[in-house]
């Protein structure tokens, strides 16, 4: 039994049609840390809300996910609820808006125990902001969402999310609303106090300082997943390339956009979800999805 | 427990100062009725007070008595003096003193509105949450059908359906109420109706607006259940528009009670008063105004300051 | 050189929509049920008296509290009255009575608003202040004061319900016409000098008259409802003359023996609210996407 996250073949498709993920398989080692890349609209949400099974009701989800022996998808409603907070925790992407604006900081993060139906004191909620380093939580967490600043509140909200130690953190955008140097911090912090991390990000250049592994999502498909390194200095995927050439450089002149638009998510699959954008593409991408082999899903490099 | 509000006692006296500013208004308006009535007040006082020919000294006496010699703004400056000591003058038809009518009939009154917004409060919440828990479902489209028709149906038709019905029909109750508790439920259902609708529905797009926020997502995550998501969380956050809401449906209670109490015949302020201008009574009208719009001013006060507790973002100085 | 004007006035972040919520109205389906509604009950109001042979006030003691027949198609009252007729001609009067009322109030707010708005801090503080203490009287307490000062009668009602409603639209169209002023075509027009009457009546005026006719329109169910409920409790339109509200009224001393006189007037009151509370749901999400139930209908 396989200690870290395995996810095969996870479809969800909206009720309206849209395939926001279609055919994901990734697997992270227990203790790695994965940041998912990718442009808006790609599906990055749309992966963590179907490991935490919190997708709209109707939505169709199909595929297979587990945790350290924890089946995430086939789970029942209790199942799942025993599972969230104490196996899978989630920080999200706005500090204030993820936090009950009528309650203080100290009773949202009691909220990591109450929802479970658990008592918690004081002291123990002082002592899980105290870990994050927020300074005077006795104090401080009888103020109010609104009276904190945003680093320190995401601060305190991973603190939330850690608070019963799950295995498994998943983090959707943590740092987009903080400015770059509270992101760095927040995002070390993140990481250190989480075992196994998936973390999505726009950010890729932020990503590339904290994480081990990158996976490149496009049109609800990993598209590339590689190594840290590997991936960054020798890109292989065309759109992978396409991302990192649209970063600014210094001294190198006005990045180079990415040019197109994603495809329609409820067209059928007909080829390479890429191949309308990719400078590659040869006939034969139009007719076959391609897969992910070796970390890359790109029929003209695999061949 | 007295929750301590930081600069909640600053927030409070200028919030009393506007109220009382409003309230001065509201006396200008409501005073300007009589010198715009046709009629001589003081003839009319004295004809009310059963003396059919008033001789003419009679009336310059009272004129003088009133002030109504002097100039307009002496006028209003010293009714408002006699209204602020609570003398709101005597009816023009059967010269009673009107603040004592007022207050004799006020318990039945509160009486019926505070029973129709219990009974509206105790239908609005649990149907909002069933149809923001099932949005889009059977429970849903039920209670946004019976919305429909409940804020469509006047309550003066919503109390004769009634009467028809439960009255007539099951023979439950009667068409003469007196204005006791075990009178109250068919008046206040017919009021309540109304109320219900509007507020269900305000509360279920309030719930569901608190449903799409990140913090509901967020303690779904943490392993709560759906119930204690929408009741811990979301509940608390959507009160805020409702507690507005109750208190405009106070407002409307204030003049509309008097429908209701008309044709059940329930012994309030309202039907008083619908007799009263009935006959131009304007004293009894007046008093009736100055004491509405006292207590309209009190309630939204009430609710002000109710939110900025629940709300610690609206105590935050701007 | 004109500049186009957007029919629905700026209001800060909502993006101006170049006319087209009547289009989006109308695509829904309560919009579209509720204009349908609208338009047959207008319909019905103004040609059924000319199509209907009965008079509304022919008295005939013959023939009262008759149950609905082939002739009397919702029976007769008291007086032997055609119940149809008197609900058309009722209906007649409700509505020329609501349109002046929604008339009186468009006109007094907008004067009040573009008051407020152009003509400096004083003038509009002042119009402010006035706003804050008429809301601050529930409105039926105003339109009953002022029924119990003039004595009842149809124009008393009108004047009633217009001072009775006007601060609320007023206190819209301020806000309509300080976001106008904000528009940057304004903002040239006033500085390049052009006196603030003809801004008002060229460039705030046109887009701010047709956003408070919208909301009118919605208001036309609440003050047909306030007309029949003041008529209603005999302070509005005054016997003989048909009004669904005085209507009602006098079905109250026979309705245990005659039931079906309740019927006529309360199939026209809930059909016109109906109306005009459907129309009012779309047209909110028309002018309001943030609101609109599609993205509030999902979780
Ligand atoms: N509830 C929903 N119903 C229908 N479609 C949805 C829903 N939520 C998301 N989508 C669509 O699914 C696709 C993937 O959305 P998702 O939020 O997962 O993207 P994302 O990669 O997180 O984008 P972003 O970077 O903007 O957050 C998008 O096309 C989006 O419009
Ligand atoms: S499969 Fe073809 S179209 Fe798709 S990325 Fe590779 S080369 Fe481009
Ligand atoms: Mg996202």
């Amino acid at each position: 039994m396989d200690a870290g996250l395995q996810v095969r073949d996870l479809h969800v498709r909206y009720t309206d049609g849209t395939w926001a993920l279609r055919g994901v398989d990734l697997d992270i080692g227990a203790g790695a840390s994965v940041a998912v890349v990718g442009e808006s609209g790609s599906g990055k949400t749309s992966l963590l809300k179907a490991l935490l099974g919190l997708l709209p009701d109707g939505t169709e989800i199909t595929g297979r996910a587990t945790f350290a022996g924890h089946d995430l998808l086939a789970a029942t409603p209790p199942e799942r609820r025993r599972l969230l907070g104490s196996v899978v925790g989630y920080v999200g992407q706005d500090p204030y808006a993820s936090n009950n604006p009528l309650l203080n900081v100290g009773r949202n993060v009691a909220e990591s125990w109450r929802a479970k139906g658990l008592r918690v004191g004081a002291e123990r909620i002082a002592d899980t902001l105290q870990r994050l380093a927020i300074p005077e939580p006795r104090r401080t967490m009888q103020r109010h969402p609104h009276q904190w600043s945003g680093g320190m509140l995401q601060r305190g909200s991973i603190a939330a999310a850690t608070a019963l130690a799950p295995g498994l953190l998943l983090a959707d955008e943590p740092t987009s609303a903080l400015d770059a140097e509270l992101a760095d911090r927040c995002l070390d912090d993140l990481l250190s106090t989480a075992p196994t991390a998936l973390v999505v990000t726009h950010d890729l250049r932020l990503a590339a300082r904290h994480v081990d592994m990158i996976a490149v999502c496009y049109a609800g498909r990993l598209v590339e997943v590689g190594r840290r390194d590997a991936l960054l200095d020798r890109p292989q995927h065309p759109y992978t390339r396409a991302l990192l050439a649209a970063l600014p450089v210094r001294g190198g002149g006005l990045p180079r956009p990415l040019p197109g638009t994603p495809p329609d998510l409820r067209a059928p699959d007909s080829g390479c979800a890429f191949a309308a954008r990719c400078d590659c593409s040869v006939p034969a991408c139009r007719s076959r999805v391609p897969s992910l082999v070796d970390g890359v899903a790109c029929d003209a490099i695999a061949s | 427990m007295i929750r301590r509000i930081p600069g909640g006692g600053g927030w409070l006296s200028q919030a009393a100062v506007q109220a009382l500013v409003s309230l001065l208004g509201a006396s200008l308006l409501v005073w300007a009725l009589l010198p715009l009535a046709p009629g001589d007040p003081a003839r009319r006082i004295l004809e009310g007070q059963g003396i059919e020919d008033p001789t003419p000294a009679q009336i310059e006496g009272l004129r003088t008595e009133l002030r109504l010699d002097r100039s307009i703004p002496e006028q209003y400056v010293s009714w408002l003096g006699r209204a602020v000591r609570g003398d709101l003058s005597t009816s023009w038809t059967d010269g009673s003193d009107v603040r004592t009518e007022l207050l004799r009939r006020a318990p039945a009154t509160a009486l019926l509105a505070v029973t129709a917004i219990a009974l509206a409060l105790a239908i609005a919440v649990p149907a909002a949450l069933l149809a923001a828990r099932f949005p889009g479902r059977w429970p849903d489209t039920a209670t946004r059908g019976v919305a429909l028709l409940g804020s469509a149906v006047p309550s003066f038709v919503t109390s004769l359906l009634l009467l028809q019905v439960v009255v007539v029909g099951f023979g439950w109750g009667s068409t003469l109420t007196r204005g006791t508790i075990s009178d109250v439920w068919l008046p206040a259902a017919a009021l309540a109706f109304a109320l219900a609708a509007t507020w269900s529905r305000l509360l279920r797009a309030s719930l569901l607006e608190a449903l799409s926020q990140p913090y509901t997502a967020m303690v779904a995550a943490r392993g709560a259940s759906r119930t204690r998501v929408l009741v811990r969380h979301a509940l608390p956050n959507a009160s805020v528009p409702l507690l507005h809401a109750v208190g405009l449906g106070v407002g409307a209670l204030l003049g509309g009670a008097a429908i209701v109490e008309t044709v059940f015949t329930w012994p309030g302020v309202g039907r008083y008063v619908v007799s009263a201008v009935q006959r131009r009574d304007l004293p009894v009208v007046q008093g009736f105004a100055m004491m509405a719009t006292l207590v309209y001013v009190t309630v939204s006060l009430s609710v002000d300051g109710l939110s900025r507790l629940i709300d610690p973002r609206l105590r935050a100085p701007a | 050189m004109t500049i186009p004007l957007p029919l629905v006035a700026d209001t800060g972040a909502r993006a101006s929509r170049p006319a087209g919520w009547f289009e989006r109205v109308v695509s829904t389906t309560s919009g579209r049920v509720g204009a349908g509604l609208l338009v047959v009950v207008l319909f019905l109001v103004i040609v059924g008296p000319v199509l209907h042979e009965h008079d509304p006030a022919e008295v005939a003691f013959g023939r009262s509290l008759e149950s609905p027949s082939r002739e009397h198609l919702l029976g007769t009252d008291q007086y032997g009255r055609d119940q149809v007729a008197r609900l058309l001609d009722g209906g007649r009067r409700s509505l020329i009575a609501g349109g002046l009322v929604l008339g009186g109030v468009v006109t007094i707010s907008l004067v009040a608003g573009l008051a407020a708005g152009l003509g400096g801090r004083l003038l509009d503080a002042a119009i402010t202040r006035t706003i804050d203490v008429v809301l601050a009287i529930p409105s039926l307490v105003i339109a009953l004061a002022i029924v119990g000062a003039l004595g009842p009668g149809f124009w008393t009602l009108v004047v009633a319900l217009v001072v009775a409603q006007w601060a609320s639209m007023a206190r819209l169209a301020r806000s309509l016409v300080l976001a106008a002023v904000r528009r940057p075509d304004v903002l040239c027009a006033r500085l390049a000098g052009i006196p603030s009457w003809r801004i008002a009546l060229t460039h705030v005026l046109p887009g701010t008259i047709a956003q408070l006719l919208a909301v009118a329109t919605l208001e036309l169910g609440s003050v047909i409802v306030a007309i029949a409920g003041l008529s209603f409790l005999g302070l509005g339109v005054q016997p003989p003359q048909a009004e669904w509200g005085s209507m009602l009224s006098g079905a109250r001393g026979v309705f245990t023996i005659a039931p079906w006189l309740l019927a006529g007037p309360t199939a026209a009151l809930l059909m016109i609210v109906t109306a005009a509370n459907l129309l009012g749901d779309s047209l909110r999400d028309a002018l309001d996407p943030s609101t609109s139930t599609i993205s509030r209908g999902t979780p």
